[in-house]
């Protein structure tokens, strides 16, 4: 629902934000369906509520061993098994090992799939769609591909920097300080931005579908 | 509080609010705008899913003529499992059926651990919740065999609202101070929107959670209501028994209608036009 008045965070890129929400300590509630109330009701208590919607996808949280990190790392990506396995170079013979005897399984034999889960895991809070970035991004694809975790947090970090609005770091008139992380960057001219808008993501399911 | 109001009419214990509130008679208020009420009770789940003769057996038993829509639904249940030294959250999706008025504004929800019953044409409690409440859990019960209660929750949302609210400000004469907030304080002029969550244990196990703001309507021109969303629960594993359970939820009825009394003003309640509910109505 998008309202005129609703004021948006104010972005701070590049800064690791808390995520606040994580540290509420949440009791269970009494759910009420949306199609009961009306929309603007429904709207008031979703920012209220200011939590992400529980989709099945998210059902799958963070996988508790490596068959489940295989899934989990598809389902993000919208990439097959195989794919998955090809990238993070899991044979697929061992793999299928691991589903048929529930062992276990040797570090030396997981390849870089674990380091995958925690990148993807990251993007994913990043990105409300990260399946339509990664498919439309060729570097974070060949980055997958490649299994390169590293490349793939640049191509994500390149296209936030590319696509997303910044202000410019403020600068005494002195220009004696220091900025840190941002000292020596410099946005792009407007006119080569697509314009986005940063806020944070409505909740889309209350509960009952 | 006015007298008139704030009068206790306790005819037993489940008629008097939990956390030592100070109960209201029974009344229901003629002008106030309830968006959504809600009575559900969560059970360990008897079976694994609710078959659709399961869900049949329900709608059977209900009257169909004023809840003719029967439809399958999906729903991210949050479950708790309660143990001596606390208890551990899971969510799952849960497959049910839902029945509906033809307006969809009263509703009957039915999954393998869950049973609600919700309404946007509240009257009073017992007709509206309570009574609906009772007869879905007994025949839920009978087709699924859930026996263990876990969780019973109560939820009203009121919307108030007022043609002179034309800044947030309107509501710091009518909201009690300590749900106000900033609207009685020196920034109050700023305040485009407020919203507060208040977290409640009301004994050992039962606790309310209480959200409340100023929001501004979709006019065109500048008018503020204010939103008053009350959930009162009770998570504690319980063998299930009809009467057990109709006196807990009337319980937590009774509670929830105090903690609205917290909110608003004495002046603003009588404004919305309190009046007795007769014993057996």
């Amino acid at each position: 629902m998008s309202l005129a008045f609703a004021p948006s965070a104010t972005a701070l890129p590049l800064v690791d934000v808390p995520a606040w929400n994580d540290r509420v300590v949440r009791r269970s509630r009494t759910e009420l369906s949306p199609f009961l109330m009306r929309p603007e009701i429904i709207g008031v208590l979703r920012r209220w509520d200011d939590v992400p919607p529980i989709s099945e996808a998210d059902l799958h949280e963070f996988p508790e061993d490596s068959v489940e990190a295989v899934a989990f790392i598809a389902s993000k990506l919208g990439v097959t098994q195989d794919e998955v396995l090809n990238a993070t170079g899991i044979k697929e013979r061992t793999y299928f090992g691991w589903r048929s005897s529930g062992h276990r399984p040797r570090a030396s034999s997981q390849g870089q799939l674990w380091p995958m889960v925690q990148v993807v895991g990251r993007l994913s809070n990043v990105h409300s769609h990260l399946q339509a970035w990664f498919q439309s991004s060729q570097a974070a694809r060949d980055a997958f591909t490649a299994g390169d975790t590293n490349s793939l947090i640049m191509a994500e970090m390149d296209w936030a920097l590319r696509n997303l609005t910044i202000d410019k770091p403020f600068v005494p008139a002195d220009g004696d300080v220091t900025i840190g992380p941002l000292s020596g960057w410099s946005p792009l001219e407007s006119e080569d931005l697509e314009e986005t808008e940063i806020g944070h993501s409505v909740a889309t399911d209350y509960g009952i579908k | 509080m006015t007298e008139q109001i704030v009068e206790v009419d306790v005819t037993d214990e489940f008629d008097r609010p939990l956390g030592g509130l100070e109960g209201m008679r029974r009344i229901r208020f003629d002008r106030t705008q309830m968006e959504g009420a809600a009575a559900e009770i969560r059970f360990l789940p008897g079976k694994p899913e609710l078959t659709e003769a399961d869900a049949v057996h329900v709608w059977e038993g209900l009257d169909k003529a004023a809840l003719p829509i029967f439809e399958r639904q999906t729903m991210n249940v949050v479950n708790l499992t309660l143990k001596p030294t606390g208890h551990d959250q899971t969510h799952e999706v849960q497959q049910g059926w839902v029945m509906a008025s033809t307006d969809r504004r009263t509703a009957v929800s039915l999954y393998p651990s869950v049973v609600a019953v919700q309404t946007a044409n509240y009257d009073h409690y017992r007709t509206s919740l309570g009574d609906p409440l009772t007869r879905v859990l007994q025949l839920f019960v009978e087709a699924t065999g859930a026996s263990v209660v876990q969780r019973i929750g109560l939820r009203y949302v009121n919307r108030l609202q007022n043609s002179e609210a034309v800044t947030p400000i309107y509501w710091s004469e009518h909201v009690r101070a300590a749900f106000a907030g900033p609207l009685v304080q020196g920034i109050a002029p700023l305040v485009e929107a407020l919203h507060q969550q208040v977290q409640l244990r009301l004994d050992d196990t039962a606790a309310a959670r209480v959200q409340s703001g100023v929001f501004r309507e979709q006019t065109t021109e500048a008018l503020y209501s204010y939103l008053v969303d009350i959930d009162v629960f009770r998570e504690q594993a319980i063998n299930f028994d009809e009467i057990l359970c109709a006196n807990l939820t009337r319980q937590l009825n009774r509670t929830a209608l105090a903690l609205f009394a917290h909110v608003l003003s004495d002046e603003y309640l009588a404004q919305m036009g309190p009046s007795p509910i007769e014993e057996n109505s």
